[in-house]
């Protein structure tokens, strides 16, 4: 079996804010490596963290997990996530799961 | 939630559509759905079907990697069937059961999301104690 698809992820910091872009399938396997990019921009002190997800081809429910306790996390130290643009299955995942009730997504307009 | 055993076939006298071991690790969701994509392909299964398809087979192998592994080298096994008007998918894991925690623990929200989204689901534990089969069934008919 070839090894899981990796998650491609690009990161801007500017100012107060980081903006992560994620592109690809979001799982057990690629979990690590945006939690890694994660830490890796707050460690630059951002107040804002956007995630933009409207490139995210999969996700299941261990990015759920993921997301939700980084907004715990966010809650505890003060800064403030956004989760940026969810489309098609991956907005449906949010949705099913009750979970867009909770998280801070912005949907993608239309 | 439906639980317990299946009335319906589990292949006895009919070979599987799909027979796969999978090693245990953080790769072996992406390997179930590749695996199970590819049998949708090759059998001609309707594009709509593989949503729920790819999100269910990735959360009963996540689960399963997920629970702390009394063998950790038992090898899980996935077979899929497909019906006239289902495909049946299982998970036989011969390290240990299925867990069923809050929705925020690990695992927690792929019994969830069968309950949601699968036609019927079960977990079923193998004789002697030798492990678990959790399976689920699509129907191949659209529904909306």
């Amino acid at each position: 079996m070839d090894s899981p698809a990796p998650l491609e992820i690009h990161t801007k910091v500017e100012a107060d804010k980081a903006e992560l872009t994620v592109a690809g399938e979001l799982d057990l396997g690629t979990a690590t490596q945006l939690e890694c990019a994660v830490q890796a921009a707050l460690s630059r002190g951002p107040r804002e963290l956007v995630i933009d997800l409207s490139k995210l081809t999969f996700m299941d429910s261990t990015g759920l997990r993921l997301f939700i306790a980084m907004y715990d996390e966010a809650a505890e130290n003060g800064w403030t996530l956004q989760l940026l643009h969810p489309r098609g299955e991956t907005l449906r995942i949010f949705e099913i799961s009750g979970t867009d009730e909770h998280l801070p997504l912005v949907k993608a307009p239309g | 939630m439906r639980t317990g055993h299946s009335t319906v076939e589990r292949g006895a006298g009919r070979a599987a559509d799909l027979e796969l071991q999978i090693p245990r690790g953080e790769g072996a969701p992406a390997d179930a759905r590749l695996a199970v994509e590819e049998l949708r392909e090759r059998r001609h299964l309707p594009d709509s079907l593989s949503p729920d398809l790819q999100l269910l087979v990735s959360e009963i192998v996540t689960n399963a990697v997920l629970q702390p592994a009394q063998r950790a080298a038992a090898p899980l096994v996935l077979t899929a069937y497909v019906g006239e008007d289902r495909v049946r998918v299982a998970l036989v894991d011969s390290g240990h059961g299925f867990g069923r925690g809050s929705k925020r623990e690990a695992g927690g929200y792929g019994p969830f999301l069968l309950e949601r989204l699968a036609s019927r689901w079960g977990v079923d534990q193998l004789e002697q104690n030798t492990g678990t089969r959790v399976w689920f069934e699509l129907p191949l008919a659209t529904v909306s």
